[in-house]
């Protein structure tokens, strides 16, 4: 088990599948990687049967790394819940098709050949969903780390190297002025995670604001102070509040997907509120 | 390509043969019985003569269960049963998830219960997995005591213990000890059932292992 970086890699326009996979072999090769086998990812999805309420999804993947093991992820909504076990949890899946019946058309594989150079795994993925061709995954897995932030560096640069694809991360989020004092002005556009959370809204009396400052802390995530962001109505928070941030300042309203407030808020020093963003935000 | 460059077989293909080959273990031979907590430990000597696994002491576990019931959204069926078993004395080790089917008793000829049975082992959030996948507990407990081993057969005596709320030790629903022989086996090996009921007349008559059928028990009064 080591730190594994799963990145889609584009197939240009009237290029095919197979011609990108040969391209990209090709170039492995040259840089001295030689072929151990062929990988083969599967995942099915199961629907719960409609009685039983809100509908949930039951994925299950199979990964020919760990053959004797099943991976199951079960969505409800707002939960995702994962559980590994062994082989014969397909077995179980079929005791439950009363409950949970099989999507077959959204069977989706992603399979191709294996390679090894030095400490890394690379695997080139063919993507199908029900035998259509959607796209190619590259795996690459660096093995003898576990901790993603140690190799982080290395594996960007592998990847750089042998497939010319590119790994996004946000490059931002280093102070290079800590000279700013308490008080004083900087220009708006000094630190682009930093932003505003406002809220308008109507009741009784009228239209309703308040407005708070947030800072991004991940691609979807800000986070604010509780004491502004817990009494702003509940009931319509979600359609009334937006967030600017001071990324360039254009202005570009961010939509919020929820909100939690830090459960020790009012007992202890956590006076945090978190808010996940609608759409994950892009660096420029 | 050489040949270990060939495309893996599917997980689908891999189980559908293991089907077909019959080897996966899914049937459960199964005998029970019980012993009063006074002579558990005649019982215990006994297995210790008899079994395989004795050199190093008696094996002891300490399980908890608890049972989830999943309801047919067609109500036709009976409810499935899945069983979650943690061992409280080995933390670290896996769930182990079961399936476990309807018992069928047969006849007078037929020297044990059977019943379909999957056991799997699990890791990662299983409860939290099972109630959103719409199970609802039914009830659990805890079980503490000997597993021995003889061939294939399994052999357990163990006592069973009410899940206590607040710190105190758990309360025992019984003064005796439950005792179940057992063997997992693919489909259609009944010549098993035979040697179980051997051995199970050697522990005559310290314990009656024999056919327990639940419905009976639960029309019996309870008073």
């Amino acid at each position: 088990m080591g730190v594994t970086v799963l990145q889609p890699y584009p197939v240009p326009e009237n290029k095919t599948g197979t011609y990108v996979i040969e391209l990209l072999t090709k170039r492995i090769l040259a840089l001295g990687a030689s072929q151990q086998g062929q990988f083969l990812v599967d995942c099915e999805s199961y629907l719960s049967h409609p009685q039983m309420g809100t509908t949930k999804t039951v994925h299950i993947l199979h990964n020919s790394e760990q053959p004797a093991s099943v991976f199951s992820i079960l969505e409800s909504g707002t939960k995702n819940i994962h559980v590994i076990a062994d082989g014969l949890f397909d077995l179980l899946m079929m005791k439950l098709s009363q409950h949970y019946t099989s999507k077959k058309q959204t069977k989706i594989e992603s399979k191709g050949p294996r390679f090894e150079l030095g400490d890394f795994c690379v695997k080139l993925g063919s993507v199908t969903m029900n035998q259509n061709f959607k796209g190619i995954l590259i795996e690459v897995e660096y093995r003898p780390c576990v901790m993603a932030n140690a190799v982080w560096g290395l594996l960007r640069e592998f990847l750089q190297d042998t497939n010319g694809a590119t790994l996004e991360r946000m490059e931002c989020g280093i102070d290079n002025s800590p000279e700013v004092v308490v008080g004083s002005d900087v220009p708006l556009n000094t630190y682009p995670w930093v932003g505003i959370l406002y809220y308008i809204g109507h009741d009784l009396t009228g239209e309703v604001r308040a407005v708070t400052t947030v800072v991004l802390i991940q691609q979807e995530f800000v986070i604010g102070p509780a004491a502004d962001i817990g009494p702003m109505p509940k009931h319509d928070f979600r359609k009334n509040t937006r967030v600017i941030l001071g990324d360039g300042w254009r202005g570009e309203e961010l939509r919020v997907r929820n909100y939690v407030i830090h459960p020790e808020y009012g007992e202890t020093l956590n006076t945090v509120a978190l808010v996940q963003l609608k759409n994950i935000v892009r660096s420029s | 390509m050489s040949a270990t460059n060939v495309a893996p077989i599917t997980a689908t293909d891999s189980l559908s043969q293991a089907l077909k080959a019959n080897i996966i273990p899914n049937q459960e031979y199964l005998l029970q019985g019980s012993v009063l907590d006074s002579a558990v430990e005649v019982l215990l000597h006994r297995l210790r003569g008899l079994c395989d696994n004795v050199d190093a002491g008696p094996e002891t576990f300490d399980d908890q269960e608890v049972c989830f019931s999943l309801r047919d959204p067609n109500q036709q069926t009976a409810p499935l049963m899945l069983r979650v078993r943690k061992a409280l004395d080995a933390r670290d080790m896996p769930y182990q998830l079961r399936y476990i089917g309807q018992p069928d008793l047969g006849d007078k000829n037929r020297p044990t219960v059977v019943r379909s049975s999957l056991d799997i082992a699990c890791s990662g959030m299983l409860i939290e997995f099972l109630n959103e996948l719409g199970c609802r507990i039914e009830f659990e407990y805890s079980i503490k005591g000997y597993m021995f081993r003889k061939g294939r057969m399994k052999i357990t005596v163990a006592k069973v213990f009410k899940i206590s709320q607040s710190s105190m030790p758990p309360e025992p629903i019984s003064q005796s000890y439950l005792v179940e022989l057992s063997v997992l086996a693919p489909q259609g090996q009944d010549a098993i059932g035979e040697d179980m009921r051997a051995f199970a007349d050697q522990l005559r008559p310290l314990v009656l292992l024999d056919k327990i059928d639940y419905k009976r028990l639960g029309h019996m009064a309870v008073t």
